[in-house]
This record gives structure tokens, C-alpha cells and sequence, in this order.
């Protein structure tokens, strides 16, 4: 395995998946207004799985 | 005798501390030293109980508590004290020495039974605050490599982690734990584990290690197993193939999200030896996701509307699989999961 640990550490810290859920809700993001505009509720997954809804606010 | 005092030294003063510091440090982080041969477990030993050993040895000498208990004994000079060791070397490499520990006539003990007396007291009073110390060293010790996610930042800290810390660090407690992150936002750990021609993937609940220290196991929860087979097909029958439209623009006929399919059970163990590939991710948990998501737009996004964002579990809305293959009613998911 690995010796140098910082190293690792340095690496598993370089790019969260919340990094990459936001590049695609910047990408997404005419889709986004679009449904909101409409009063719909935007879905997306994340790599998880998980869906994320966001939906105008009442 | 010389044997069994360098035997009693050697097992005392290094290998039992070395014991001792990884109790409590283990409670925090798995160490990585595991079976360790007698010279590394030797080094270890010294390397963990300089500082205790130090620290014992001012105590007995100077602190109130420490030089009385326990294992109380009145206080001598420091030359009472070289002559109770040099008595009990005298003893330990005499021909008889039963015979310099029998009492004299009027049931006084011998000068060397006091001795011999005097320096046990001394050992396990020493010893006492030793281990004592030594523990507090490892539980120390674990506690700031616990951490390191929210101190890593800090310059000394850094040097110490860098230098003594990650060193004895089980690199699977980096891999399959929130150790690298800071303790807030909370994260979950979640792996792809690829085994033969499976694809799983589920959130990684705890680990196992072996007696050298490697993985044995890991255990998943709310684990999906993807339907390979059916997904090919669907991008085989699909008329716009599988291929992502650029941009995100089009909806993706086929998507991959919709082929994973949930394994029943709260827990699903894999060995080891069946993982042939891991991938590991540290996503925010579901309430410091949308607590996230909601700050982001609401400071980045400005879209001119006010929002909340609904975390749900995948379990919750995931397509069964006579559905499978059906468009996603909304748009591509974030995510695809390479399954080759």
C-alpha cells in the first residue's frame, strides 16, 4: 500500500463529489431556472444515487 | 539472572508500553502496526515511551502523589537509594541468595530482604504512573489524529501528522473513513466495489482488518448491484444510444442510474479477496447536502427565485427493474458509474 500518507490524504481531499455536483448544477443551470420559472421541481441524482429535488420555495 | 533482569527490563519498560500506547490510541484510528516483528515492535516501544518514561521519572522523583503512591514506602536519599540497587545486583549474581534474604537471629530482616523490598515498591510505583502516562500518550495521540481533517490545516500540526502521526496510521482508515475531511460538514463514505463481473456500490459502514493489517473485508449498507446486462441491452435497443448528449442539453436516452438495482438487507459483507477494484468516494451525508446545496445557490446561482432542496434517499424513488431502461422522466442523473 501506500507509504507516503500525506500524500494519499492530499489526493482523496483533491476533487469532493460536491465539486462535481456543482460543475453539473452550473451546466444544468438554464435547465434549472426553466423548471423553477414553470413552478417544477428540478431533479438530478448524484453518484450516490440520490436525488436531489429543488423546487420553488412557498 | 542476568538474562531474566534484561528479560524483565526489555518486557516492563519497552514492550508493554508499546502495548499499553496502542489501547487507547486504537479506540480513535486503527494503527497500522499490527504483527510486527520483535525488533519493530521493539523500536515502536521506544519510539512510544521516551516521553511517558520521562515524564514518570521527574513525577516520582518530584510530584507529591507520584512519590508516595502507590505502593507507599518511606522516602530515602538518593544514596539509600544506590545502595538498595547495588544490594539487590549484589543478590541477583550471588551463588546462594536465598541465604543473604534469611532474617538474623532476633527476626530482624536482612539489609538485602529491605532492599529487595524497597526497590519493588520503587519498580511498580515507577511503573504505575509509566503505563498510566504511556495510555494517556496513546489516547493523546488518538484523539489528534481524529482531528486531523479540521487540523491538517495548521502548519505545526501538519509537521507533527506528516512526521509521527500518518506514519502509524492505517492506510485503510484514510481510505474507508471521514478521517482525511473535517469532522463539519458530516460525510459518508460510499465505494463502487467491483468483484468479478459485479458492480456493487452502497455506503461503506465498517472495515475489517487482518493480522498483517491488510483489508479482509468491508462492510456495505444500502448497497445496489448493477444489472450490467440489462443496461447493454437497453443501449443496444435504444435509437439514441447511450451517448451523453454534450452540454447536457438532451436527455440521455439510456441512463445508467436506472440499472442499479437494491440488494434487500441492512448489511452486505464482501471479503476481500473478491474485490478486484474499489472506488471511493466522501460525499456530504443527506442533511449536509442540502444544507450545502441550498447555501450555493442561494450565493452562486442568482436565480432570481427563492428555493429549497429535497435530499432523498436513492431507495425512496429508485426505478425497480421492470422499469428499467425506461427514460428518466427528468434529466441525466449527476453520476455514472463506470462498470467495466
Amino acid at each position: 500500500m501506500t507509504a507516503d500518507l500525506k500524500r494519499l490524504s492530499d489526493t482523496l481531499r483533491r476533487d469532493t463529489p460536491e465539486q462535481s455536483l456543482v460543475r453539473e448544477l452550473v451546466s444544468r443551470r438554464s435547465e434549472l431556472v426553466a423548471s423553477l420559472r414553470d413552478g417544477r421541481t428540478f431533479e438530478m441524482r448524484d453518484m450516490q444515487g440520490r436525488i436531489i429535488r429543488i423546487a420553488p420555495a412557498r | 539472572m542476568l538474562a531474566l533482569l534484561t528479560t524483565y527490563f526489555i518486557v516492563a519498560y519497552i514492550l508493554i508500553p508499546g502495548i499499553l500506547f496502542r489501547f487507547p490510541a486504537s479506540l480513535f484510528v486503527k494503527l497500522r502496526l499490527f504483527q510486527l516483528t520483535r525488533t519493530q515492535e521493539a523500536t515502536f516501544g521506544v519510539a512510544v515511551s521516551l516521553l511517558p518514561f520521562a515524564l514518570a521519572w521527574l513525577a516520582v522523583w518530584h510530584a507529591p502523589i507520584a512519590r508516595s503512591y502507590p505502593f507507599k514506602q518511606t522516602a530515602g536519599s538518593v544514596s539509600a537509594y544506590k545502595e538498595d540497587y547495588r544490594r539487590v545486583m549484589i543478590l541477583a549474581f550471588a551463588a546462594d541468595p536465598a541465604s543473604k534474604l534469611e532474617a538474623d537471629a532476633a527476626g530482624h530482616p536482612s539489609a538485602y530482604a529491605v532492599a529487595l523490598n524497597n526497590n519493588e515498591h520503587r519498580q511498580l510505583r515507577f511503573l504505575s504512573w509509566y503505563y498510566l502516562l504511556t495510555m494517556l500518550e496513546g489516547g493523546m495521540f488518538g484523539l489528534l489524529a481524529r482531528r486531523y481533517g479540521d487540523w491538517s490545516r495548521y502548519p505545526a500540526y501538519n509537521w507533527f501528522a506528516r512526521k509521527i502521526m500518518l506514519p502509524r496510521i492505517s492506510e485503510w482508515q484514510l481510505l474507508l473513513t471521514d478521517f482525511t475531511f473535517p469532522k463539519r460538514p458530516k460525510r459518508v463514505v460510499y465505494a463502487d466495489v467491483l468483484c468479478g463481473a459485479h458492480l456493487y456500490r452502497g455506503r461503506v459502514e465498517d472495515y475489517f482488518l487482518d493480522l498483517s493489517g491488510e483489508l479482509s473485508g468491508i462492510l456495505l449498507n444500502k448497497v445496489e448491484r448493477f444489472r450490467r446486462e440489462q443496461y447493454e441491452e437497453a443501449r443496444a435497443a435504444a435509437p439514441g444510444g447511450a451517448v451523453r448528449a454534450s452540454g447536457g442539453s438532451e436527455v440521455e436516452r439510456v441512463n445508467p442510474e436506472n440499472f442499479w438495482a437494491k440488494i434487500p438487507g441492512a448489511n452486505f459483507y464482501i471479503p476481500s479477496k473478491k474485490i478486484s477494484n474499489l472506488n471511493v468516494r466522501f460525499p456530504f451525508n443527506d442533511a449536509s447536502l442540502q444544507e450545502f446545496l441550498d447555501r450555493y445557490i442561494a450565493d452562486h446561482l442568482d436565480l432570481g427565485v427563492a428555493t429549497r432542496v429535497i435530499v432523498e434517499d436513492s431507495d425512496v424513488d429508485i426505478a425497480p427493474e421492470a422499469e428499467a431502461g425506461n427514460d428518466m422522466p427528468h434529466g441525466p442523473g449527476l453520476g455514472e458509474t463506470e462498470e467495466d
